[in-house]
């Protein structure tokens, strides 16, 4: 069943229709807006507002990339929370956000010095990317994360596809850069 | 080759791609290493599910709005253009009280002129509404007292400005607002 069928199920008063949506899409549209936001708290309010206007919304959806107007709704949200914040607030996403203190520590499992090693991996990749700029940052999560085709993605941040294209060349460009250091083969 | 990589190339142009990769080794590397980067930073990121507090404020708003367009269609649908009669004359009254409130004849003009496009702007075919019990005329009486009490009345009673020789004021000008509202209420 296509998503434009689950959507005129909810239209017409199946609520489950939705949810399934929410279910299909959590993972990828959660996982693009964690690394938009500062940590669970913030990314779970957005997660929320973004169904929220979703349902509002529901009627003046018509064709198209359902996961693309989600991300779309999702990054107007963190924009519009970022223009409110306060300026001396970081708009960048902290390395340790939304992890409890204790899963930063060093744990008792088996090879502790591989895990840190990934953890230390894990760090350095969401710092390289929190460091983009923010457009680039934008379409290489939306790709990465959200796995949006470029037409999509251009369509989410009202550019053309060369614009996108161009955007995730440079987002690649600098990380490469900046992790050639983890990965030799990158 | 980002564009082919993301599914967006296809036909001649995405033929076009392989066969230049086929024989250049260096942007085989460079797509190579594109993707290694991508599955890299994939594998780092930040990941996780949203809490169960948000999924279920979702599933709660869902079903809400899902409910919710069953309770506006059971409204009866005949009732439909009484509510709309009713919401256009509360309209009109409380335009016509604001307007009594007013003191530049000018402006007030202009109000009522804006009142009487509001009413002669409502789409209303007669013919898919059911009748509703002089609904119809008390509108009309409504808009004759509103033209009356403002000395605009279309009849030999209107207190008109007559135009003077020297064509100072423009001939609708109001002259006088003398006329009192019980008179005028007795007119229509």
């Amino acid at each position: 069943m296509t998503d434009n069928e689950v959507l005129a199920r909810y239209r017409r008063g199946d609520a489950d229709a939705l949810e399934e949506l929410v279910e299909k899409y959590k993972r990828p549209l959660f996982g693009f807006i964690l690394n938009m936001t500062e940590g669970q708290g913030e990314a779970d309010e957005v997660f929320q507002e973004t169904w929220f206007r979703v349902i509002r919304a529901i009627g003046s959806y018509r064709q198209g990339n359902f996961l693309g107007w989600l991300v779309r709704i999702a990054r107007n949200i963190v924009i519009d929370r970022a223009r409110r914040r306060k300026p001396e607030v970081s708009l960048d996403v902290a390395p340790e956000a939304g992890r409890p203190l204790e899963e930063t520590l060093p744990g008792k499992e088996p090879d502790p010095l591989g895990r840190l090693k990934a953890e230390e991996t894990g760090r350095r990749v969401a710092a390289a990317v929190a460091e983009l700029p923010l457009e680039q940052k934008e379409v290489f999560l939306m790709r990465v994360e959200a796995e949006l085709p470029f037409k999509a993605i251009a369509a989410a941040q009202g550019v053309s596809i060369n614009t996108a294209l161009a955007r995730m060349q440079y987002a690649l460009a600098k990380l490469r850069v900046r992790l050639r250091d983890e990965n030799e083969d990158v | 080759m980002l564009l082919a990589d993301a599914g967006g190339l296809t036909g001649r142009a995405a033929a076009a791609l392989e066969k230049h990769l086929q024989a250049c080794g260096a942007c085989r590397d460079h797509r190579a290493a594109l993707g290694r980067l991508a599955a890299l930073a994939a594998a780092n990121l930040p990941a996780g599910e949203p809490g169960a507090g948000a999924r279920e404020a979702v599933r709660r708003a869902a079903r809400a709005a899902a409910n919710a367009p069953a309770r506006v269609t059971a409204f009866p649908r005949a009732l439909r253009p009484a509510l709309a009669y009713a919401a256009l004359l509360a309209l009109v009254a409380g335009g016509w009280f604001m307007l009594a409130r007013e003191r530049a004849p000018a402006d007030r003009t202009a109000q009522l002129g804006t009142l009487l496009s509001m009413l002669e702007s409502v789409e209303y075919r007669e013919a898919e509404a059911p009748s509703v019990d002089g609904a119809d005329e008390q509108l009309r009486a409504l808009a004759r007292r509103l033209l009356a009490v403002e000395g605009l009345a279309d009849d030999e009673t209107a207190d008109w400005e007559t135009p003077t020789a020297d064509a100072e004021l423009p001939p609708t000008t109001i002259r006088s607002r003398s006329i009192p509202v019980a008179a005028a209420e007795t007119r229509v």
